[in-house]
């Protein structure tokens, strides 16, 4: 993905985003509300809402998405990038059963007899480890629970044995105990199929178990990326630093002052121009007006900042607030 | 804290009556709750932790008098709850408020931050200067005095969750309710509502009830802990105890289930053990 910038109407969401995933890569994708994570994913898929337009460069395996009718790109969608979405009950259909469905998105890429769609479907209900899976193949999706509905949706995912699995918050939704197996069983089928992952997620103790590396994104923009262990252990830029210091439940004492990012997430389009998180950082310098270039870091890392952390102290540009007024 | 009990739940059990299905019998009714038994203290930070259909929001809305348990007592400071009619629960509602999960659909959009403050008082007919108690609270809570004209729509999510907080705090209660109040935020704007909150509860005296499936939050917030499942308290206790040497086998899975930052700035990590 090179430079993909996305708009609603004139509205900007997506700025210059550039990023490769290789086969059997884990990548993450964090930010917050606003930040473009998953609207970076739906233009992947080709799957923006009417009346946003995408421009850049997006490639897949050698082929260019975004100039691709819709009618090639369908082909590809679901065959080479599969997406699984945070809400299960939105991509199931609650009138056949999951078996037809799952069998359904095996025979629409693959050549192959119903009843063999049929028997590969059972073999991939089987593998995201449904209890039961013949029995499963004819129930509907209301008479499953949410974390089994996800799973029958990551089995039509991996049915055609993709080259890249798009996750957006496919976790957010379930129980935490749920959510456990539900991200060991991810974790284990894209091992086991060496496919590319980008996991989208606002929760960065997610990420940080399952993926390798991590893109940071606020207002539409890459603020920093690199290995997990380099950004989230020595953060450079403020963004970075902030939202893992206000992650950080487990390392203050109970009661004790949170470190916080002044303000809040402003709304699409009402980010400050230049760095988007300017007007709530507190390292925040005059030449910040302008977007800043892309830093290389070692290990593969860069970020997008006049005045980084130093990678020495990292929370030290976060003070810990007695009160705030706003 | 002292050891004064403010809240006190014995053996209640909520059942919801089940629709009868065009044939067959009349389904087992569920049983939401069932016999559950806690005590809050006056001043300390409850937690009540429990994924979803535990029971933990049916528990919620009987401690505020917004339901009624099948079987079980409630008091609040001695004076029985469950068996009130709400016209009877004026004195709850004075001494009890509650914060709710989305302030989005708490909050009614057509109405001026000013009137969602004070409803309260009026609704209670309490005597007060209200511009002055409205000033006051919006500095509480850290919202700027231009805030009382504006509507719902015009503030982001985390400072509509402090308008929600304002005007729970109106009457001047003595036990605030939230029930996952800072699970619709973002990370960086959950921080500062937890903040606000520990410093309202402290310097208000306040006691607090936190319903929340978030064990974190839950670890940071509050002093004592009920985990519950299925309807049950299956273990409660000094938070910090719970959390280090949890009894029951499902407290165990529930605190192994929670993902862990693996790395961390050095900054963050020095403070304590992984």
């Amino acid at each position: 993905m090179r430079d993909l910038s996305v708009r609603f109407g004139s509205i900007p969401v997506v700025h210059d985003l550039t990023f490769a995933l290789a086969a059997g890569d884990r990548v993450g994708l964090i930010g917050e509300s606003g930040s473009g994570k998953s609207v970076a994913a739906l233009a992947v898929m080709g799957l923006l809402p009417d009346g946003a337009t995408a421009s850049g460069h997006v490639e897949a395996e050698g082929t260019s998405l975004l100039d691709l009718p819709e009618k090639a790109l369908a082909a590809l969608r679901g065959e080479r990038v599969a997406m699984v979405f945070q809400e299960p009950m939105t991509a199931l259909d609650p009138v056949m059963p999951v078996g037809t469905q799952v069998a359904a998105a095996v025979a629409l890429h693959q050549d192959v007899s119903r009843s063999d769609a049929r028997a590969k479907a059972r073999e991939l209900l089987h593998q995201v480890e449904l209890p039961d899976p013949d029995r499963a193949m004819a129930t509907y999706p209301h008479q499953l629970s949410g974390g089994q509905r996800q799973r029958v949706v990551l089995a039509m995912a991996l049915a055609n044995d993709p080259a890249v699995l798009i996750c957006d918050e496919p976790t957010t939704a379930l129980d935490v105990t749920i959510q456990k197996r539900m991200l060991a069983l991810i974790d284990r089928l894209v091992a086991d199929r060496g496919t590319a992952l980008l996991f989208i997620s606002h929760d960065l103790a997610v990420v940080s178990e399952l993926c390798a590396r991590v893109l940071v994104l606020y207002g539409g923009r890459l603020v920093e990326q690199g290995p997990i262990a380099q950004v989230f252990g020595a953060p450079r830029h403020p963004y970075t630093a902030g939202l893992l210091a206000a992650s950080a439940l487990s390392d203050v004492a109970p009661g004790s002052p949170l470190v916080t990012i002044e303000g809040s997430v402003p709304g699409i389009g009402a980010f400050p121009s230049g760095c988007p998180f300017r007007n709530r950082c507190p390292r925040a310098l005059p030449e910040c007006v302008e977007v800043p270039p892309m830093t290389a870091e070692p290990a593969g890392a860069s970020y997008a900042c006049f005045n980084p952390v130093p990678s020495s102290a990292p929370a030290a540009a976060f003070t810990r607030p007695t009160r705030r007024r706003r | 804290m002292s050891d004064e009990v403010v809240l006190s739940v014995r053996g209640v059990t909520r059942e919801f009556v089940r629709r009868r299905p065009l044939f067959g019998a009349r389904p087992e009714p569920v049983r939401a709750l069932a016999g559950v038994d806690l005590d809050v203290r006056r001043g300390e930070r409850f937690g009540i932790v429990g994924e979803s259909g535990s029971g933990k929001t049916t528990l919620a809305r009987l401690l505020m008098g917004l339901d009624s348990p099948t079987a079980g007592t409630i008091t609040l400071d001695g004076v029985a709850v469950h068996d009130k009619s709400q016209s009877e629960l004026r004195f709850l509602r004075q001494r009890m408020q509650m914060v709710f999960q989305d302030p989005m659909s708490s909050l009614d959009p057509r109405m001026r931050v000013r009137d969602i403050v004070l409803e309260p008082l009026i609704g209670l007919r309490l005597d007060e200067n209200r511009e002055a108690r409205l000033a006051e609270l919006l500095s509480s809570v850290g919202l700027s005095p231009d805030a009382a004209e504006r509507f719902p729509h015009q503030f982001s999510g985390g400072q509509r969750q402090r308008v929600a907080i304002a005007r729970a705090l109106a009457p001047r209660p003595q036990v605030l309710v939230a029930d996952e109040p800072v699970s619709a935020l973002d990370v960086s704007v959950r921080a500062q509502t937890l903040n606000l909150l520990t410093d309202l509860t402290s310097r208000l005296g306040l006691t607090l009830v936190f319903v929340s499936h978030d064990l974190s939050v839950v670890r940071y917030l509050c002093d004592r802990v009920a985990v519950m499942r299925r309807g049950a308290i299956v273990e409660q206790g000094v938070t910090a105890e719970v959390y280090a040497d949890p009894q029951h086998a499902y407290t165990k899975e529930l605190l192994a289930s929670v993902p862990v930052l693996r790395h961390r700035p050095a900054s963050l990590a020095g403070g304590r053990d992984e």
